[in-house]
Parts: structure tokens; C-alpha cells; sequence
């Protein structure tokens, strides 16, 4: 990897990406003595599930780690690590969703790192180097977070609740493997959840104030294709090739995300996590706002209009039309309150908090747009 | 009246008997005449003696106002100290040089005749004026290698001048060393005993006792002259001081031996810088200067003279010399004026020799190597030494730290516990390496880490060591540095430590990197916190560490290793990791170097043995017995550089972060590391000239003081660090401190490297091409600092590797340890690698 200074537009990805009904079972290649597979805990009660991930995986000895449900803490990461560092794997493979695979990466950082300071590795390009003990290949069962190909992990800070991440091209994947098989349990509601922070991801990224040509004709092409099979993959789950397309859109989108950063919407997203709002239902709510807002701007506008061209759609309005239409078929179209059940008001009670955690957001940040915390509380008002 | 009249003139007085006034206001005319000569006819002599603030208008009129040159200027730039044209050369001597680089003198017909007459003048004061014979302890010049007795035959030469007969009574065996051939002697004794006729008995001291009187007397022999005979001896005392003959003893023995009254044995006293000039013991004992020479006694810091009676360094003043301008010397000589007007007859200055001023040749000589880590005993504390063989004491443990307290306090070895078996020591400690296993390297690499963070915490006993290294200490013990510094020696994979680990992007075949077992460590004490450098790798690699302190800083590495006593780190696997448990396997001993029992059990039990130091103590490792497979990681005696090439002196910031960089490297360490450049070699062609480089080093050398600040100079190195600015007056241009704190030295004469001298002195070079430089690149160079780019920058680099040398840094960055150090991964030689599965 160059050690570059400038922000120059390039593609950094997982090492390698295999994709393909069964390609799990490339994983067999791994030159792995001691194999870790860290994987969600609805994968590891899965038994049909687990004989398909066995039967993928080769390796010296291996040890399955069930991952602790929802978003990762440091606190809910301590028996993973308990059990993975005296187990030394030289490998690490983490399978579930975004949660998952962030929250495996968190547990390689502190492998190799056990006296990691937190706040030094909370800074941007402040974690040092991996790879010294364990390689790490990412296995995603939901189409959308993008963490097999992200530069970052997630987590939530339990001291302040708020969402924190480590940002470091050292955590992308020396492998992403995208087997739609391990999808089909997914349930619908969290494949339309993981498919909107995918369209979000793509939405959102291109318009951030980074330009990237490359990344911008990856965002074209995930949204069209999210646009044209998500409502389908979430109607035909058993559709193997559909949600194949989905999870190579959510990949792209996840590449947009990575490379030019997500705006608004996502930084209010990022908040919900401490209510319990999982991030995808909660990114998906927030990408209608952020788009309107954001399309006041006129080189927004102009460039979601040109977004809309290529996707054979009017202008920037039947853009936006059409990813409210999206939302409807695939269940999201009530408020996010709803949708999550939690109390609106419980919610809004703290929407300064939100809002101030929402301005100090990477996402924020890269909005094309600056904007204020009465903007911040509208939106929520409107989206809970 | 000409320097030729005046000069003469003086030569005409009674030797011993000129009245005070006479012999002051003559000799004082005839140096002016002599100084003024030598700055007409030697150049480099008069931008010496103009910087001095001394020129052909301004003619000093007190002796200690004459611009005087230290006998090292002899040793290094004889070459323009010629006040006459090489085609009047007639001569040229050079010293015997026991040690290092020898003195040169070029003589011409006048200063020869001089030489002859001043010679005789004294010779026949002592002995009278008629011609005796002499048997004399040396070879036969005739058919020997004149080349090979250098100035030893002059010397000898000069006093023959009054014989009426000389037999030589040694030879010289196969290897050129110098024999008493008994046969010889006794002929020659019994000649003169058989003539009745008085005669010299002639030699240098040490040979006249060591392989004449000694054997003598030890045989129960003696041999009686006849009376009125002398015993003449030259060449000082150094080595026989070495062996604890002083004059005493050497004058009874002498005097039992022959039968010869202590008052005829005459000791005379002189060097080849001034040769010719000789100064014979007076009746009361002590040396006395003949008419045409006078000492001063000066200060060995300040060179200020120094009332009679007070010691310092010696300097002789004579107007003899011709052909060079040694006419006023600084010698090494350390020595006391003891009277002056007459007594017992003889009139001229009295003055004794004590000794030799310590450290007195900058080691740039033969020897330089072997001693190019030891330290002023001033600048460290010194522990004591034991009692006797098989006396190794336990400094640190497990269970206790024996000297904790100041960093510097002295150690008092007596009371510290006694060792009383090193081998059951090591067994212990390779018990308590099991304890290692239960952690991982990176966790291994955390208690490390958080010990480092104790290290420099206010309060802490080794806070003052900051700029002394432990900044960098801390910084490179950092744990995620320690796991950079492991990935990169073990094939990339600190994983390896931990188990076997697959290689070559296949699972059939798997490495382990285990350790060795115990490392035992001797350490050296140039640098206060080296040790840990290499125990933080040997910790990670999980082996058992034995250390020998050095007998300085050493309550340093016991300090350190403090830190980790108590000390838990919690991980976020809910695990406590112990310092203590690192501790178990680690003990730090001290021991003599006479101590060969202790140190042949140490080196016995060794799976590793790793040494810092000089050669002497190299060798002295590499001669112990040791186990089959044990794995040997010496960091030698090495030397370094710096090279600067045209296109890093064009104006800007980088250009001033350059010379910056170059102040760094030369202060950090007070130059006492193997990577602390000595010389730099500037190329010329810039936007700045080597001179304008060395004029702005000299403002960052001043800066650098602030940044790093250093230990005061012991008056040895004060001494010598003078010696050494007066010496480079010569040679070109010179900066420094109002002190001794730093110097820069600017020579254009010579393209060598300068000899190290320690203390930031620093020397700038001029040089056509930085590619001049690489024939003095062999395998004694470590690091080459590099401020070229480019081509020629992986050229010269290529080159230099070839030729030796190890490391090229970044200027600014020499001093900074790295691994790769010495050209291996000390890590990669701590650990055996053991395969499982395959080949492939």
C-alpha cells in the first residue's frame, strides 16, 4: 500500500474478493494453522448453516467463536477475546453482518494489541500495523454494511453510548468472500435494512465532498442495480443469483462508502445505535432528508440530476421518488420509530445530544452541505 | 644579529653555567630569531601562529607568549611542518612509537649540526670532556634496519659522539625484537673491566633493566666497572612503571648490579620533536634545562602557565630547530618546575617528570578500535572491583534490585549478595523462563511497553537520562514498535513466537520460532541504556537473560528493569499480565574482567551470548569456551561517518535541517556510540562550501547543547580535546565552545577519517567527489550518514556495503538504533527455527 499524504482518488479493497454461490468454500486455500471463525450468533444456532461453514473451511485446528448480538462494545468483546487469545489463531475469519465483521475486527486489533490505547487508535490512521500474529478475511451474510471492503470498524462507546470508529486501511480484509448462501436466512426486514445502508452508502457518497471518478461510476452502478433487485431479492430470498447481484451492489457500495464517505444521513445514523435502532433501518430512514436537504445545494442538485440520466430516470426528484418507492415495497415505509419500536419521544427528548454527536460525525464532515443542529432536529422530527 | 649569529652565540655558553640574566635575555633573542625564521619559511606555522595572535610585527617578548605546537601536530601533519625546501632535507626522524602514530621531524644540515653540538655540549657537562667507551644495549646499526630503529638510532647515534670505542650487545631475533646476546655483553664487560679505563654503559631504561640488570641480578651476578664509569639511559619510564620499578628501585638496582655510585647513573630525558635537546639528571635528582632550552609548566585544561611548584603539562623551548618549527612543544608529559637559578654548581630551570597526561594520544592510533568504548572514569560512576577470581556479585534479580538508588551513585561491590555459583544461577533463571510460555509475544510486547512508559515518568530515577537516550529508549521499547521491530526479523511474522505458523502461502510447511534459552549478556558502558535494546528483544523472544553490567552506568539496566516489578497491565481479554513474571527470568551480575572463573561459567551456560563492547573485550569473549550450537551476537568496536553530497547544500529548509541533523548526530551520546560520526565528508560544488557547511555546524553544534545537554569533560579529555584545537589551528579552520563542550574542525589536508576524539569533535572534510570517500569504507565502518540522492545515493550505498560498511541513515538519524544493527536481526539469532509439515 502506498504511504500517500495527498488525498488522492484511489482504490484500496480487501486483498482478494471471491464471490459465488459456494465460495466459501475457497477458504479452504487459507494457509491456516489455527483458524478462528468469529461469526453471529444466529449463523452459530444454525446448524445446517454451521455444517455449510465447516464443510468450507479447512485448517490445522480451528475454534468457533460466537459473536456477541447487536452493535459491538468493548465490554461485550471481552469473553471473545478470552476465549482468541490463548487460542493464538493465525487466522481470523469473521462471518455475519456488518456488526460482526466490525466487531471481529475489533478483537484482531486487540489480539495483536492487547495494551491498545483506545483513543490513540480512534484516530484516524492511529492504529498500527496488523498482521504480525493474524490475517483476517471477512465473510458478510447481509448485502450492505460494506465491511468486507471498509477501511473502518464500528463500535459503540458504552461510557457515552455514542458510536465510535477505528479508521486504518490496516483493517481492510486480506480476503472478502461473498457466498450468497449464507444469506438465505437472513431475515426480510434485515435484508431490506442492510440493502437501504447499501443504496445510502451509494447515495449519500456521491455527492460527499471528496471527489472520486472511480468510486462515483461503482455508486452509479450499485444504486442501479440496488434500485432495480433489491425489492426483488427481499420478495425471492431463495433467489441465489438475485441476491448475488445484491451483495456485488452492496460490495460497490460499500467500496463508495470507503473511498468517499457517506454525508448527513449517516451521521444521524450513526446516533440511532444508542437506542437500540439498528444501523441500516436507521441509515435507510435518514437517506431521504439528507438527499432533499443536500439537493438545495445546486451542484447537488445538478449532480443528483445527472445521477438520474444515468439511470434513465427524469431528474433528481424521480430519483428521490423512486428510492421512496423502493422503501414501501420492501416494508420501510413507516416511521422509523415503527419500524425499530422504540419511543419517539424518548428519542427526541435527546435530540441535542443526537444532534451534537451528529455534527462531530466523520459523515458530517464530508456532507456537501454544512449544516446546523435545527436542521439535525428537524429531520429527526420528521423521519421518528 | 642573524637567527644563524644568535643561534650560535647561545650554543657558545657554558651548558650548566651561564648566569640567570645572560642566559634569559640571549635565549629570548635567539627564539625571537628562530620564530621568525619558521614564520617566513613555514606557512602553515604562521596561520598557526597568526591565529594565536602572533606575526613577524608582533614578536612576543616573554617566553610563554610563543606560539607553542603539541607534539600530536608531529604525529598528523608532519607533512607542513618543513621550514626549509624538501630538497634540504638531509633526514627524516621518526619516534618509536610504542603505541599508535609516530612523531615525524624532518632535519636539514643546520638543525643536524645543532642537534650535534647541543648534544655534546651536555654529554661532556655530565660525563667530562674526555672520550670513553661504550657499551651500549642496543643492535649494531650496521647491517641492521635503520628504517625499523627510526629515531632510536639518532638518539644513540647523538651520544656515541663521545666515545673512543662502542660495542653493541644486542641482536635481533626472527621477529625483530630485540635480544641480549649474553656472549656480547660479557666480552664487552670484561674489556672494559680488563682497560680500568672508566666507561658508559649505555641504553634505554627499559631494555637496560628489563634484559640486562634484572637477569643479573636474578642470576646473583654482578658486574663491577671501573671506577669513574657512567650508566646513561634514555627513553622514559612508562614501561617500567607499568611493571612498578620506580626510580628508586631502579637506581639501587642499577647501582647493585654494576657497582656504579647512584650519582653516575644518569637518566636524560628528551623527545624526538626537539631532538638533540636532552636534559640530564642535575646532583639533587631532578632534570635540568642546558642553556639552550627552557620549560614552561601549563595548565592541562586551560594551558595558562603555571607557577613553579604546581604540576601540569610540560613545554620546552629551544631555538635549535631549522628545518621545523618545533621550537616551542606541548608535550604529553605531565611534570613540575622544581627550581631555577644555581645550586650544586649548575644554573638552568630544574624540573621533574610524574608521568604521562592520561589519555594523551587521541586514539586515532593503531589501537584506536580497542579502545574506542572506554569512557573517562570521571563521567560514570565505577564499581570496585572483587576480591578475586569466581567473585561474581548479584546486582538485580527477581526478588530484589541490590542497587537501586541515583543512577550515578557509586557501587560498592562488597556489599552486594555474592553469586556462588553462576551455573546454578542460569539453571534458575532457565526454570523461570516457563513462565514466558503463558504469554503471548504481544502481550509479552505490553508489559514491556507499560515498563517503558515508568522509565521517564516524573519522579523517576532515570528521568535525568532523558537526553542520555531515554527518550529513544522509551519511544523504541514502545509495544508497537517492539512488534515492528519483531515482524521485521522474523520473516515478517511475530506470529512465529506464539506457534507454528504456516510459510510460503501454503499450510504443508510451518514454522516456530523458539527460544534459545538463556542469552547472556556483556554489557558495555558507552552508552547508559544500550542493554535494554537488545533484552527487550530477547524478553519478546521469550528467553532467560544473564547480564554482566559494565563497571560504568551500572546501576542503569537494574533501574530499568524496576519498572517491571508490581507492575500489571490489564488487556481487554480480562487477562493480568505481570511484570513479575518477566522478572523471574532475568538477573543482572557484575564481575571483574580478571574474573575468568566467573566469566568461563557464564559463557559455558550461554545459548546465546551477546556482547557489546571494544575489541579487547570481544576477543576476550571469543576466547571463553562455550556450548555446541550456541549462537554468538557481538556488536564490536565499530566506527562511522557522514558523507554529504553537493545536492543537499542548496539553499532552503531541508539544507538547514541537514546541518541540524549533522549537529544531532554528533552530540547525542557525546559521540561515545559506534553510529556517532567523527567525520564528515562535505563535497564541494555546492551552494555551500565545505567551510560554509563546517561554519554553520558550529552554530548547530552551540544549539544542540541546549537540546542535549552534556556531562562535563574530565581534565584528561579537556586536555586532549585542547591538544586537539591547538592541532587543527594548523590545518585549517576551527569553532568551538568557550569550553569544552563541542568543536568543529575544518582540514582541508588531509582526506583521511579524523581519529575519533570523542567529546563532539567533529571534522569537516572537503572532498572532489563523495565517491573519493569509499576507499575508506572496510568493515570497522558501521554507519555512513548519507545526504545524497539519487543514482548516486544507491550507488554509494552499494558500494560502501560492499566494502563494509552496515548502516545509512538518514543525517539526524545515525545514532538511532535499528534493526537490522551490525548487519543481522539480533531477534532472528535469539530464537532457533524448527519447521513441522513438508518440504514442499
Amino acid at each position: 500500500m502506498l504511504n500517500l499524504r495527498l488525498p488522492l482518488p484511489r482504490l484500496l479493497s480487501a486483498g482478494e474478493v471471491l464471490s459465488g454461490a459456494g465460495s466459501l468454500g475457497a477458504l479452504k486455500a487459507l494457509d491456516a494453522a489455527r483458524l478462528a471463525v468469529l461469526l453471529s450468533p444466529t449463523l452459530a444456532a444454525d446448524e445446517e448453516q454451521m455444517a455449510y461453514v465447516k464443510k468450507s473451511l479447512r485448517a490445522e485446528v480451528m475454534t468457533f467463536i460466537p459473536m456477541p448480538g447487536g452493535e459491538p462494545t468493548l465490554e461485550k468483546l471481552q469473553p471473545v477475546l478470552a476465549e482468541l487469545t490463548p487460542f493464538r489463531p493465525d487466522w481470523i475469519v469473521a462471518i455475519g453482518g456488518g456488526s460482526v465483521i466490525d466487531g471481529a475486527k475489533l478483537a484482531w486489533v486487540f489480539l495483536e494489541h492487547p495494551d491498545a490505547d483506545l483513543e490513540r487508535i480512534c484516530r484516524p490512521f492511529g492504529l498500527p500495523g496488523l498482521r504480525g500474529v493474524a490475517r483476517f478475511a471477512a465473510v458478510p451474510t447481509t448485502a450492505g454494511t460494506g465491511s468486507e471492503v471498509s477501511s473502518s470498524a464500528l463500535f459503540l462507546d458504552e461510557e457515552t453510548r455514542a458510536k465510535r470508529a477505528i479508521v486504518s486501511h490496516e483493517l481492510l480484509p486480506d480476503v472478502a468472500v461473498l457466498d450468497p448462501k449464507l444469506t438465505l436466512a437472513v431475515p426480510p426486514q434485515a435484508v431490506a435494512a442492510a440493502g437501504m445502508d447499501a443504496l445510502a452508502h451509494a447515495l449519500e457518497g456521491y455527492v460527499s465532498r471528496f471527489s472520486h471518478p472511480l468510486a462515483d461510476m461503482q455508486a452509479e452502478k450499485a444504486i442501479a442495480v440496488l434500485l432495480d433487485k433489491l425489492a426483488a431479492t427481499w420478495r425471492q430470498p431463495e433467489d441465489t443469483d438475485t441476491r448475488l447481484a445484491v451483495m456485488h451492489a452492496a460490495m460497490l457500495a460499500g467500496w463508495v462508502q470507503n473511498l468517499k464517505v457517506p454525508g448527513m444521513g449517516h451521521a444521524i445514523a450513526h446516533q440511532m445505535g444508542a437506542y437500540g435502532i439498528g444501523h441500516g433501518l436507521a441509515a435507510g430512514a435518514f437517506l431521504i432528508p439528507a438527499m432533499r436537504h443536500n439537493s438545495e445545494m445546486p451542484q447537488v442538485q445538478a449532480r443528483y440530476a445527472k445521477l438520474a440520466e444515468e439511470l434513465k430516470l427524469r431528474d433528481d426528484l424521480e430519483l428521490i421518488d423512486t428510492v421512496m418507492q423502493l422503501k414501501a415495497e420492501i416494508g420501510l415505509a413507516d416511521a422509523l420509530s415503527k419500524l425499530a419500536g422504540v419511543d419517539r419521544k424518548q428519542v427526541l427528548a435527546e435530540a441535542e445530544a443526537i444532534s451534537a454527536g451528529a455534527l462531530e460525525d466523520i459523515c458530517a464532515k464530508a456532507n456537501p452541505t454544512a449544516f446546523g443542529p435545527e436542521v439535525v432536529h428537524r429531520v429527526l422530527k420528521e423521519v421518528l | 644579529m642573524s637567527a644563524e649569529e644568535s643561534i650560535d652565540a647561545l650554543l657558545k655558553l657554558p651548558v650548566f653555567g651561564t648566569p640567570a640574566t645572560q642566559r634569559e635575555k640571549q635565549f629570548l633573542a635567539a627564539m625571537q630569531a628562530a620564530l621568525t625564521h619558521h614564520l617566513e619559511a613555514c606557512p602553515a606555522f604562521a596561520r598557526y601562529a597568526v591565529g594565536r595572535g602572533t606575526d613577524a610585527g608582533k614578536m612576543p617578548m616573554r617566553l610563554e607568549d610563543f606560539p607553542y605546537l603539541p607534539v600530536q601536530a608531529f604525529k598528523e601533519n608532519a607533512e607542513l611542518l618543513r621550514s626549509v625546501a624538501e630538497s634540504e632535507v638531509r633526514s627524516v626522524l621518526k619516534s618509536s612509537a610504542t603505541r599508535g602514530v609516530p612523531s615525524v621531524v624532518a632535519v636539514d644540515k643546520v638543525t643536524a649540526k645543532r642537534q650535534v653540538r647541543a648534544l655534546a655540549a651536555v654529554l661532556e657537562a655530565v660525563f667530562g670532556g674526555k672520550r670513553r667507551p661504550f657499551i651500549v644495549l642496543d643492535v649494531d646499526p650496521q647491517g641492521a634496519d635503520r628504517a625499523a630503529m627510526g629515531a632510536r638510532n639518532a638518539a644513540v647515534r647523538g651520544f656515541l659522539n663521545l666515545a673512543s670505542e662502542v660495542r653493541y650487545v644486542m641482536k635481533a631475533d626472527a621477529s625483530g625484537a630485540l635480544v641480549l646476546d649474553e656472549g656480547l655483553l660479557a666480552e664487552a664487560l670484561a674489556a672494559v673491566s680488563e682497560s680500568a679505563e672508566p666507561a658508559v654503559i649505555f641504553g634505554f631504561t627499559y631494555v637496560l633493566y628489563a634484559h640486562v640488570v634484572e637477569p643479573l641480578l636474578a642470576s646473583g651476578g654482578q658486574v663491577v666497572l671501573p671506577a669513574g664509569s657512567f650508566v646513561a639511559h634514555i627513553g622514559g619510564w612508562k614501561k617500567l612503571a607499568d611493571r612498578a620499578v620506580d626510580s628508586a628501585k631502579f637506581g639501587a638496582d642499577v647501582s647493585r648490579a654494576f657497582g656504579v655510585d647512584a650519582a653516575r647513573i644518569v637518566d636524560f630525558y628528551g623527545f624526538t620533536e626537539q631532538m638533540g635537546i636532552t636534559y640530564p639528571d642535575a646532583p639533587g635528582g631532578d632534570k635540568c634545562c642546558p642553556v639552550f632550552a627552557e620549560v614552561i609548566v601549563r595548565d592541562p585544561v586551560t594551558h595558562a602557565p603555571l607557577p613553579d611548584g604546581e604540576e601540569g603539562l610540560l613545554e620546552f623551548l629551544t631555538p635549535l630547530p631549522h628545518s621545523y618549527p618545533g621550537i616551542a612543544v606541548l608535550t604529553d608529559d605531565m611534570g613540575v618546575v622544581t627550581g631555577r637559578g644555581e645550586a650544586d654548581g649548575w644554573s638552568g630551570t630544574r624540573f621533574r617528570v610524574t608521568g604521562r597526561a592520561k589519555r594523551a594520544e587521541a586514539r586515532g592510533c593503531g589501537d584506536i578500535m580497542g579502545e574506542k568504548v572506554a569512557r573517562p572514569a570521571s563521567l560514570a560512576a565505577r564499581v570496585m572491583r572483587p576480591a578475586g577470581p569466581g567473585e561474581a556479585r548479584l546486582l538485580f534479580s527477581g526478588e530484589a534490585n541490590h542497587v537501586a538508588g541515583p543512577w550515578q551513585a557509586p557501587v560498592e561491590l562488597a556489599d552486594l549478595p555474592k553469586v556462588d555459583n553462576l551455573s546454578a544461577l542460569a539453571g534458575q533463571l532457565r526454570e523461570a523462563r516457563a513462565r514466558l510460555d503463558a504469554y503471548s509475544v504481544d502481550e509479552l510486547g505490553a508489559l514491556i511497553g507499560a515498563a517503558a512508559a515508568r522509565w521517564g515518568a516524573p519522579g523517576s530515577p532515570l528521568a535525568a537520562l532523558r537526553q542520555q537516550g531515554l527518550q529513544f529508549l522509551t519511544s523504541w521499547c514502545r509495544s508497537d514498535a517492539l512488534r515492528r521491530t519483531a515482524d521485521n526479523a522474523l520473516h515478517g511474522a511475530r506470529g512465529h513466537l506464539d506457534g507454528f505458523r504456516p510459510v510460503g502461502g501454503s499450510a504443508r510447511t510451518m514454522l516456530l520460532a523458539r527460544p534459545r534459552g538463556l542469552v547472556c549478556h556483556w554489557l558495555s558502558g558507552n552508552v547508559p541504556l544500550l542493554a535494554m535494546l537488545t533484552l527487550a528483544q530477547s524478553i519478546l523472544s521469550r528467553n532467560a537473560n544473564l547480564l554482566k553490567a559494565a563497571s560504568q552506568f551500572t546501576r542503569t539496566l537494574p533501574l530499568l528493569l524496576d519498572a517491571f516489578r508490581g507492575l500489571e497491565v490489564k488487556t481487554p481479554a480480562g487477562r493480568v499480565l505481570r511484570g513479575d513474571d518477566v522478572l523471574a527470568s532475568i538477573a543482572v551480575v557484575y564481575f571483574s574482567r580478571d574474573d575468568e572463573a566467573s566469566a568461563l561459567a557464564m559463557s559455558s551456560e550461554a545459548d546465546v551470548r551477546l556482547a557489546w563492547g571494544g575489541r579487547e573485550a570481544m576477543e576476550s569473549i571469543l576466547a571463553l569456551p562455550r556450548t555446541l550450537g550456541c549462537e554468538d551476537i557481538l556488536f564490536g568496536p565499530k566506527l562511522s561517518m557522514m558523507v554529504v553530497g553537493r545536492e543537499a547544500l542548496a539553499e532552503g529548509r531541508a539544507r538547514q535541517k541537514l546541518v541540524r541533523g549533522a549537529a544531532t548526530d554528533a552530540s547525542v551520546f557525546d559521540q561515545y556510540a559506534c553510529a556517532s560520526p567523527h567525520t564528515i565528508f562535505v563535497e564541494r560544488g555546492g551552494e555551500w562550501s565545505p567551510e560554509a557547511f563546517a561554519e554553520q555546524l558550529a552554530l548547530e553544534m552551540e544549539k544542540a547543547l541546549a537540546r542535549i545537554p552534556k556531562e562535563p569533560e574530565d581534565p584528561a579529555a579537556a586536555a586532549q580535546i585542547k591538544a586537539l584545537r591547538l592541532r587543527a589551528e594548523l590545518v585549517g579552520r576551527v569553532w568551538h565552545s568557550d569550553d569544552g563542550a563541542w568543536t568543529v574542525i575544518y582540514d582541508e589536508t588531509s582526506g583521511g577519517l579524523a581519529p575519533p576524539s570523542y567529546s563532539r569533535t567533529i571534522t569537516v572534510k572537503p572532498v572532489e567527489d563523495a565517491f573519493a570517500v569509499l576507499p575508506l569504507v572496510s568493515a570497522d565502518i558501521q554507519t555512513v550518514g548519507l545526504a545524497l540522492s539519487g543514482e548516486r545515493r544507491l550507488e554509494f550505498a552499494r558500494q560502501a556495503a560492499l566494502r563494509g560498511a552496515e548502516r545509512f541513515p538518514d543525517v539526524g538519524r545515525m545514532t538511532f538504533f535499528d534493526s537490522p544493527w551490525d548487519g543481522l536481526f539480533p531477534m532472528e539469532r535469539m530464537v532457533k527455527w524448527v519447521t513441522l509439515g513438508g518440504p514442499v
